[in-house]
């Protein structure tokens, strides 16, 4: 028996929206990093056109690498609603790390393998503070990040300057052909984690924590999991990040990674993801990444210096963030 | 009597759906008035609209025979109303003077005027009855003390009106005796009270007229000596049932869940009851007896709630377990939980509807596993429940009420869960989805399965369930199958009412 | 420890607790600790920190975070050492400090970016205009300033007169005006302070602009210190201040603690600074004990929330 004599009624309320609204869906479906690209391509290409030619973007490429490693670390930890600001810290410890006497006294590849294994373990004690302890995100990983750059600055003060060993300065320099080999290894784990996040579990794990805690918290999911796990991977990520930073400078220093945890965070706004949204991809963060590195090139050479790029950087946060805020009201 | 407030042709409406249609009441001077009604009625929605909290879609608000518009409910209180919700509208860090004063302080020149206040809070707090001192901060408060804080701080304001949303709830005896003195006080100052309650003593022996609410409609208004309990209630349910609901079940299983020791805090009474392969059971009452927080510590997500539970398989296994150690070790065992509030604890909003509903599958592999697109499954769910939507990549946002609440409930099914355990399956949901779900929860417990439900939503109870446990005060005062109860013997039950001749108790 | 008039006085009583006994250590092992110049030098070292982490306390009561201050210190510095007139410098400085909080407060509250990122890039922008100002440390600070900050009255440093004003305008705001208890409600509960008819955002964006405002007048001071401007200087003391407000038992949630409990935990931080220069460690280790006193402050109260 067919009781059902009101589908016509409930239908209705699922019709697709009206065609004026497509336009701003589709605006906001491509994530800003992708038009800002346009626009500073288009630029060049009017007023610069130099700046378009393949050796320049090789470089910006190279630039961007160690960026886009931090990008896919804050994009992590900001999908499940937390965020990490000792990514600084962490690029410092990787760099100490790397230019020990004790690592270069080592086989060549646990010069890359500790300072992984030192990012994340920084990350699970951050991961530990956040779940266990519930401690805000912000505190703590403010705090782990100065104590990270305290202990390096401490430990270096009487040391003479190493060397970063080899292996990791090939990567950080080398070339294969005209292509940065630091950019290739960047691009590959993007595509790996994209895929990873798109196709395992652990992905959809961490885009319902994302898109409602409450809820995954109700629907038994292991939300406390998620997030130790989460920010285990970004301090392995920003370690790698760091890594590559350092094999381009190839010596230790104290002069590193001071506004990652800036650009991080503003790659990944610009990337179309913000705190408590459970889409956004790989692509637009990583877009963003080599977007934001080739404004600041762009500033360069117009001698906008340090506090243009400054004044830059925190006026396309800011932007990004209203935005984004504007765009989420709209949908609920 | 001089009317001071009249509502008039007063609707509202959620999302389309109504709350409240063409409602009128009027408050006179010196009168205690009763607004009566069952659970879901429109009672705290009309209040909630004199009270300046919630704007109407359609009708006015006279006060003293003007035209009035609250756009907030400092306006109301400003205006002379007063109101004394269930959620009290305190600032638990701040003292009692403070959060009576709160938006209207009392200064000397730019400072706070504090004695002032404290002064005036202890006049107020003294004709309540209630001796602290308003120094004291809100959150130390017990809930029959912050209730009269909430009193005291509308006769700071000298209203004319009050209005009391179930003010007995939470008292004691002593505490219930002191609140009607004062309700008789302020009447014979000539004040108007509106007064929320089921409870038919108070209603008879306080109010002087009852307007009783049913289904978002007026009933009636009447002087309550013209009445009795048993015609109040009658007044009160009693409809058509439409033909909404799917046959119940002819033949039931053997005992698939077994609850014991179910202790919804350290103070409750311990719980017991089953539930069979194929049955139905809903748990009926009046609100916040305790319905919510039994299928909460089933479902292991209650704080301090505890239970021994046994759950039997298809198979004929019994798993026993101990409820209290969160949801994963619930669904683990095969009990699935939809909350009330599905927005905001039972779904992912901005995810697609593949994503909501295979969530429950990939939530039981490890998470280093391939995620299926089981877009079978997917379609399957949405052919059985009649999810309109046209496709599931679409933000489960963008459905109405209705089939978000089938995307729930399609997680659970797609998982293969034991036991479903749902508050209000229908809130908020059409007619026609209404049946839809019905006809689901039918199908699965045809299929082996049983399910928990509760409802204010007496029609439902009665037409859904094949069990009927009435809860009053966290025990079970009443079971019955449903065939052999109505409306009226829920109602009865859930208010403790045995003094009506002739009725079962 | 719910006690009848805790509300929202709160846990300050465990920093002072705790400063007690941190005085005693100190007093107790060190004679150098003990001696009129080491202790009015901890007072005028304590200042800056004491003034910005007052102005942190009224946002954090809000339940917000303002991490701008560091690089509004930089700015006050370096305006004060660029301009001729230490009138006109301290009245460049309060306007820009009204604007910052300003913006700050209207991106919280009316635009609801979360107050981290509001401020990070808040902080990021005006650190580019502070480069622009000065790029490097330099200029020259008005002699009347400086010794407004460094003399003494006898054996007393002028700062602890900063600090006095600082300590009983803070005490003022928030327990003697209505803007004082409508911060409390609004990080208290929010929906239900609406509700009784306070102006939430309205009262948000003021708590940032007076946050903005007292680390204003502690880069004046700083300025008269150090005799000159630094477009550096301050960044240290934006997670600083948190500290000494997370130390002095206010809740990073909103609505509980005060400005004795900010008092309480700068003036600790002061001491382990004082004892470590004491014992002549690293500098550079300060700031890994800050933090790990951040971490153990931020633990001791159990949030229902996880993540941010």
């Amino acid at each position: 028996m067919n009781i059902i004599s009101s589908s016509s009624t409930a239908s209705v309320a699922a019709q697709p929206r009206p065609s004026s609204r497509t336009l701003g869906r589709l605006l906001t479906a491509i994530a800003p990093s992708i038009w800002v690209l346009i626009l500073l391509v288009g630029y060049c290409a009017v007023l610069k056109p130099m700046l378009l030619q393949m050796p320049f973007q090789m470089v910006i490429f190279r630039q961007a690498a160690p960026l886009g490693l931090a990008v896919c670390a804050q994009l992590l930890v900001m999908r499940c609603r937390s965020i990490d600001l000792s990514l600084g810290g962490i690029f410092l410890l990787t760099n100490f790390v790397s230019t020990t006497a004790l690592v270069a006294g080592l086989p060549p590849q646990w010069a890359i393998v500790l300072p992984l294994l030192a990012g994340a373990a920084v990350g699970a004690v951050n991961g530990v503070f956040i779940t266990l302890f519930r401690a805000s995100a912000v505190i703590v990983t403010l705090a782990t990040g100065a104590i990270l750059v305290g202990m390096v600055l401490y430990l270096s003060t009487d040391n003479a300057p190493g060397s970063v060993p080899q292996l990791i300065k090939d990567i950080g320099q080398g070339r294969l052909g005209p292509v940065p080999i630091a950019g290739l290894v960047w691009l590959a784990v993007a595509l790996i984690l994209g895929i990873v996040l798109r196709v395992m579990v652990f992905g959809r794990l961490m885009q319902a924590v994302g898109s409602n805690p409450q809820a995954a918290t109700l629907s038994g999911l292991p939300i406390r999991r998620v997030l130790l796990a989460s920010h285990i991977a970004a301090g392995a990520l920003a370690a790698g990040g760091g890594l590559l930073l350092s094999g381009y400078v190839g010596v230790s220093t104290s002069n590193l990674g001071g506004d990652v945890v800036m650009n991080s965070i503003a790659g990944v706004i610009l990337g179309g993801v913000t705190f408590g949204s459970g889409r956004g991809g790989m692509l637009g963060p990583t877009v963003a990444a080599f977007a934001l590195t080739l404004l600041f090139n762009i500033l360069n050479v117009f001698g906008a210096g340090e506090s243009g790029k400054l004044i830059v950087q925190g006026l396309v946060i800011a932007a990004a963030a209203i935005l984004a805020g504007m765009a989420q009201k709209g949908r609920r | 009597m001089q009317t001071l407030i009249a509502a008039r042709n007063i609707s509202k409406r959620y999302d389309g759906v109504p709350s409240l249609t063409h409602v009128g009441i009027e408050g006179k001077a010196g009168s205690i008035h009763a607004v009566t009604g069952e659970n879901g009625a429109g009672k705290s929605t009309l209040m909630k609209i004199i009270a300046g909290v919630v704007k109407p879609s359609e009708g006015e608000l006279f006060l003293n025979g003007k035209a009035v518009t609250f756009r907030s409910p400092l306006d109301a209180l400003n205006a002379g109303i007063s109101t004394v919700f269930q959620e009290f509208s305190l600032v638990p860090n701040l003292t009692v003077a403070e959060t009576m004063f709160l938006g209207r302080e009392l200064r000397r020149g730019p400072q706070l005027d504090r004695a002032a206040m404290n002064a005036a809070a202890e006049k107020a707090l003294a004709q309540v009855g209630l001796a602290i001192d308003p120094r004291r901060s809100v959150g130390s408060l017990t809930v029959a003390e912050q209730q009269s804080v909430e009193i005291a701080k509308g006769l700071t304001v000298d209203a004319q009106i009050f209005i009391f949303d179930e003010p007995t709830a939470a008292l004691n005896t002593q505490e219930v005796a002191r609140l009607e003195i004062l309700l008789k006080a302020l009447r014979d100052r000539g004040k108007c009270i509106f007064y929320i309650s089921h409870r038919m003593r108070e209603i008879f022996e306080l109010c002087d007229t009852a307007t009783v609410l049913k289904d978002g409609k007026l009933v009636g208004s009447y002087p309550t000596r013209e009445l009795n309990a048993d015609r109040l209630l009658s007044l009160m349910v009693g409809r058509d049932l439409a033909q909404l609901y799917p046959p119940k079940a002819d033949s039931l299983g053997e005992t698939v869940l077994e609850v014991a020791q179910l202790q919804v805090d350290k103070q409750a009474a311990p719980l017991a009851f089953n539930l069979r392969r194929g049955e139905i059971v809903a748990l009926a009452g009046l609100e916040g007896q305790g319905q919510r927080e039994i299928v909460r510590t089933l479902a292991g997500i209650q704080p301090q709630g505890k239970a021994q539970i046994a759950i039997r398989d298809l198979q004929g296994r019994m798993s026993r377990f101990s409820a209290g150690g969160g949801s994963a070790r619930s669904l683990q065992h095969g009990m699935a939980f939809m909350p009330e509030d599905r927005k905001a604890e039972g779904l992912y909003l901005d995810l697609p509807i593949h994503a909501n509903l295979t969530l429950g599958i990939h939530q039981r592999r490890r998470p280093w596993a391939l995620a299926r697109r089981c877009s079978q499954v997917v379609a399957g769910l949405v052919k059985d429940l009649s999810i309109r939507t046209s496709s599931t990549s679409l933000a489960v946002i963008s459905l109405s009420g209705g089939n978000q609440q089938k995307v729930m409930l399609g997680r659970w099914l797609a998982v293969g869960a034991k036991v479903l355990l749902i508050e209000e399956p229908t809130r908020g949901v059409d007619v026609g989805a209404k049946t839809e779900i019905y006809n689901a929860l039918r199908a699965f417990c045809a299929q082996g399965g049983a399910v928990l439900f509760t409802s204010r939503e007496l029609p439902e109870v009665i037409g859904v369930a094949d069990r009927v446990l009435v809860i009053k005060d966290h025990t079970v005062v009443a079971e019955r199958s449903a065939g052999a109860i109505t409306e009226e013997d829920i109602l009865q039950a859930a208010v403790g009412n045995h003094a009506g001749g002739g009725h079962r108790s | 420890m719910k006690t009848r008039y805790a509300g929202r006085i709160g846990g300050q009583y465990l920093s002072a607790i705790l400063l007690v006994i941190a005085l005693a250590v100190l007093a107790a092992c060190f004679a150098q600790f003990r001696t009129v110049e080491n202790l009015g030098n901890l007072l005028v070292q304590a200042t800056p920190l004491l003034v910005v982490a007052l102005g942190q306390t009224l946002v954090i009561l809000t339940g917000g975070l303002d991490l701008s201050v560091g690089v509004m210190i930089s700015l006050a510095t370096g305006l004060i050492a660029n301009t001729e007139s230490p009138v006109l410098g301290v009245a460049m400085v309060l306007m820009a400090a009204v604007s910052l909080g300003l913006i700050n407060g209207v991106g919280v509250a009316r635009f609801r970016v979360h107050p981290i990122i509001m401020t990070l890039s808040s902080a990021t922008v005006l650190q580019g205009i502070v480069l622009i100002i000065l790029p490097t440390p330099g200029g020259a600070v008005a002699p009347g300033l400086v010794t407004a900050v460094n003399g003494s009255m006898g054996p007393m440093p002028l700062a602890v007169l900063w600090i006095v004003a600082a300590v009983l305008g803070g005490w003022f705001l928030l327990h003697r005006t209505r803007l004082g208890l409508h911060l409390y409600a609004v990080g208290g509960a929010p929906d239900n302070a609406a509700l009784a008819g306070v102006n939430v955002s309205w009262t948000i964006v003021r708590g940032y602009v007076l946050c903005a405002l007292f680390a204003a007048v502690a880069g004046i001071f700083l300025a008269g210190r150090i005799s000159s401007g630094d477009p550096w200087v301050g960044t240290s003391y934006g997670l600083d201040s948190i500290a000494a407000v997370a130390l002095g038992g206010t809740q990073l949630t909103g609505g509980i603690g005060g400005v004795w409990g900010t008092l309480c935990g700068t003036l600790l931080l002061g001491l382990v600074g004082n004892g470590m220069n004491l014992v002549q460690i690293n500098p550079f280790l300060l700031s890994v004990v800050n933090g790990a006193l951040l971490l153990v402050a931020v633990c001791l109260r159990r949030r229902q929330q996880l993540g941010l």
